[in-house]
């Protein structure tokens, strides 16, 4: 019982199965600068730790169960091509790309945005009561009248949802287009518009003037004072006598604080002036609740915040913004649409995307053999399909943990030194990572090497004694879940042929040639490859592995063809060089059921 | 994962040269008046009002569907209608490619856009406008006239713009379209 107890606490935050889920670099940055912090205790880190990312770092720092929530899907991810790093949503930069108004659709310029107060100034407006969009009906329309041509038509707006017309509210237009020019004149005369207006002509004057009194230039002091004072100094006597100068600024100041102050009464006899009492009694008396307006419909109309229906205004549509992504540490831009400015844009074309999945190697679960319930000891062989997206043949690499009860059945380290090539990161042995590892051997001084942390606390731990069982409480155990099965993974270098688009609709011809021990099946631009798991958690425990994915290919275009959006542009990357890039992956295949010994 | 195989019964569908796979105990009106784009299917007992168009002669497009969509059981496509100029008058319909109507689902719009999901129980109201990869959640109603721009996810009564998808939703939209094309086959008697 005390097993199912444990099994899974925080199931609801668990990805459902069966999953591939990637880790993105963002994830190994932070771990490092984990790492770095406790081993130095200092804060903030000096060592760009960004900069030190690559393929043999990557694999220092596979996903635990700890930040499995962080996982993202492939389709989540962007790939820099200049950095050749996978991103996720969490570590790019958004930025502005340009305003659009989402009901007609155009862009809007950046320029007119401010002038427009932010919505747009086609025919767009929101319905006052439900917030939809309204639609301009001529009276025509919808009375079914025998009106001649020549009788003038009357037009108005419409809500296709609360069935309210501008006409309740005295609202309506001779002509169809141009709507907000002509409810601009109506809304000009309202007295919040005066008022502001008259607010903000008289704060330009004192801004003007301050502006002037602080650049001490003497042609503007003389052209201020013979504006506004009836003192006369030429600006040879304010320039000789200093004193008089400093005196002058601060006379000056004094008076400006006092017309500071806007003065609404003298200015301005439109403001209207909240009559409370009579609002009372005609709120004590009123008889119909329908005629007043919620909080929601007083909130979208904060200049006055009317009580009653018929106060309600149109408004216009809110402009909505359109963003572009960037790469957080390289600033170039991965995720960018087509803008056309003051156009209607027809379709949504992208000028820059960097998808990840047009860069690496795209990973699916092809089959679970036999696809039935998972048992404790019973292996299962899981296809994974390795799909290649790039337009030159790479080659991949795959390395798994070291399997809990390896050392005493096979030593699959030694396997891996055999079959794959330089490539492997030689991670496996979590001992030798250590001093292998780039950044964190200059960092660590040997002194500090002895704090725990410095086992690079974030790889996940595989229990050393094998007969570790449930009576023993390991702390890791019921929090990670780790090391729920032992993977096999036979082939562990393969090479898969480029993707060809002319070849998309061909059907697939079996190659003559003899697979490679451990692969499946090669179709196209895929390679599918058989993992052996064998789960040896307890009932309940999730059965998740990760594998460390490293891909190299070698640039073998003269030119970057920009025009293929596909082809990945790795502009850095001259021609011949062979590039590796490496990301761990998680593949969840199911949870531990109960033993069945039919 | 290969996701499980929907089985029809093949009596029951008609396939047609470009692949679509339409149900015979759907209704059709007028289908010279209807363009179906290839590997599109239209399930049991929907309706497609290829009759409703504007006053005239001979054969018109009045509903055009693209390739990959599917239109699930009981959905209603209706053109949409208005009074124009005091004329009542139908208007013909644009479904674009990659697009799924779930079950139930009334859709009387203008123009869908492609890599759209509407959810099931939906009604799309007329004239309204969805414009490249969306979805309609379950359940939601879109108001006549509505305008949907791309990325957008809407839902509710009035339907309402709830969250923008990411714009990597395209390839996850086409190959849902495809797939669920390739799992729809024949039960194999
Ligand atoms: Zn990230
Ligand atoms: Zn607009
Ligand atoms: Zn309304
Ligand atoms: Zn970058």
């Amino acid at each position: 019982m005390d097993e199912i107890k444990n099994k899974n606490k925080n199931k609801n935050n668990n990805i459902p199965f069966p999953y591939v889920y990637y880790q993105c670099t963002c994830q190994v940055v932070s771990k490092i600068r984990k790492d770095i912090y406790f081993s130095t205790f200092q804060f903030p880190l000096k060592e760009p730790v960004e900069s030190e990312i690559n393929s043999t770092t990557i694999s220092h720092f596979p996903p635990t169960h700890f930040n499995h929530h962080r996982l993202k899907s492939i389709y989540d991810l962007f790939f820099c091509p200049s950095c050749c790093e996978l991103h996720c949503p969490d570590c790019v930069k958004n930025d502005f790309l340009c305003f659009y108004c989402p009901n007609c659709l155009f862009d809007v310029p950046q320029a007119s945005v401010v002038s427009e107060q932010n919505r747009c100034i086609r025919n767009c407006f929101e319905c006052p009561i439900c917030f939809n969009v309204l639609t301009v009906i001529s009276q025509q329309d919808t009375i079914n009248t025998t009106a001649t041509d020549d009788e003038q038509t009357v037009y108005f707006l419409a809500c296709n949802v609360c069935q309210w017309k501008s006409l309740e509210i005295n609202l309506s237009f001779d002509k169809s287009t141009g709507l907000y020019l002509q409810l601009q004149k109506k809304e000009s005369i309202l007295p919040h518009e005066v008022e502001f207006q008259n607010l903000r002509n008289h704060y330009d004057k004192c801004l003007r003037s301050n502006n002037n009194m602080n650049n001490i230039n003497t042609k503007r002091l003389s052209a201020l004072f013979g504006n506004t004072s009836s003192f006369l100094y030429s600006p040879s006597i304010i320039s000789h006598i200093p004193d008089l100068k400093t005196k002058l600024i601060q006379a000056k100041r004094d008076n400006n604080q006092i017309s500071d102050e806007y003065n609404n009464s003298s200015e301005n006899k439109d403001t209207q002036v909240m009559e409370d009492e009579l609002e009372m009694i005609n709120l004590k008396n009123l008889e119909n609740m329908d005629e007043l307006t919620s909080l929601k419909q007083k909130l979208n109309q904060p200049e006055d915040q009317p009580r009653y229906l018929k106060q309600l205004r149109i408004h216009r549509i809110p402009l909505r913004v359109k963003l572009q992504t960037k790469c957080d540490k390289c600033e170039k831009i991965l995720v960018k649409q087509e803008v056309q400015k003051m156009k209607k844009p027809s379709n949504i074309r992208f000028s820059i995307k960097s998808f990840a999945r047009d860069y690496i190697p795209n990973i699916f679960i092809q089959k679970i053999i036999p696809n039935n319930k998972l048992h404790k000891d019973i292996p299962v062989q899981v296809l994974l399909k390795f799909v290649n997206p790039l337009s030159q043949e790479i080659s991949v690499s795959i390395s798994t943990l070291p399997n809990k009860q390896n050392e005493d059945k096979m030593d699959i380290d030694m396997d891996s030194k055999k079959n794959s090539p330089i490539i492997t990161p030689k991670f496996s042995s979590r001992k030798s990572s250590l001093n292998l590892s780039p950044i964190l051997s200059p960092i660590l001084s040997p002194k500090k090497r002895k704090k725990p942390s410095l086992k690079i606390s974030t790889a996940p731990i595989i229990p050393i004694n094998p007969t570790t069982t449930t009576k023993i409480k390991n702390p890791y155990k019921e929090n990670a879940g780790v090391a729920t099965c032992n993977v096999t993974v036979l082939a562990k270098s393969f090479k898969i042929p480029a993707y060809d688009p002319t070849k998309e609709f061909e059907n697939d011809t079996e190659s003559n040639e003899q697979n490679q021990v451990g692969i499946f099946e090669k179709k196209k631009n895929s390679v599918s490859i058989i993992v052996e798991v064998r789960p040896t958690g307890d009932i309940g425990d999730r059965v998740e592995f990760p594998i460390l994915v490293t891909y190299s290919f070698v640039n073998n275009e003269k030119e970057v063809n920009n025009e293929t959006p596909i082809s990945p542009n790795y502009a850095e990357l001259s021609h011949g060089v062979q590039k590796f890039v490496s990301f761990w992956s998680v593949i969840g295949i199911g949870e531990i059921s109960k033993e069945c010994f039919d | 994962m290969d996701e499980d195989i929907i089985y029809y019964d093949k009596s029951e569908y008609i396939e047609t040269e470009s692949g679509n796979k339409i149900s015979r105990k759907s209704v059709i009106s007028v289908p010279q008046n209807i363009v179906l784009g290839g590997k599109t299917i239209i399930q049991q007992n929907c309706i497609i009002r290829g009759d409703l168009r504007r006053k005239g002669s001979g054969y018109a497009v009045v509903i055009g569907i693209g390739k990959y969509c599917l239109l699930g059981e009981n959905s209603i496509i209706r053109p949409p209608y208005k009074i124009y100029k005091g004329v009542f008058s139908y208007y013909p319909m644009k479904i674009s490619d990659y697009v799924h109507i779930g079950k139930r689902s009334i859709v009387e719009a203008a123009r869908i856009g492609q890599y759209v999901i509407i959810g099931d129980d939906c009604v799309v109201g007329r004239f309204s406008v969805i414009k490249e990869y969306c979805r309609i959640l379950d359940n939601t109603v879109i108001p006549p006239n509505t305008v949907i721009p791309s990325f957008s996810v809407f839902g509710g009564n009035p339907g309402r713009f709830i969250s923008e998808l990411p714009e990597s939703s395209q390839i996850i939209f086409e190959q849902k379209a495809k797939q669920f094309y390739e799992r729809f086959l024949p039960k194999s008697q």
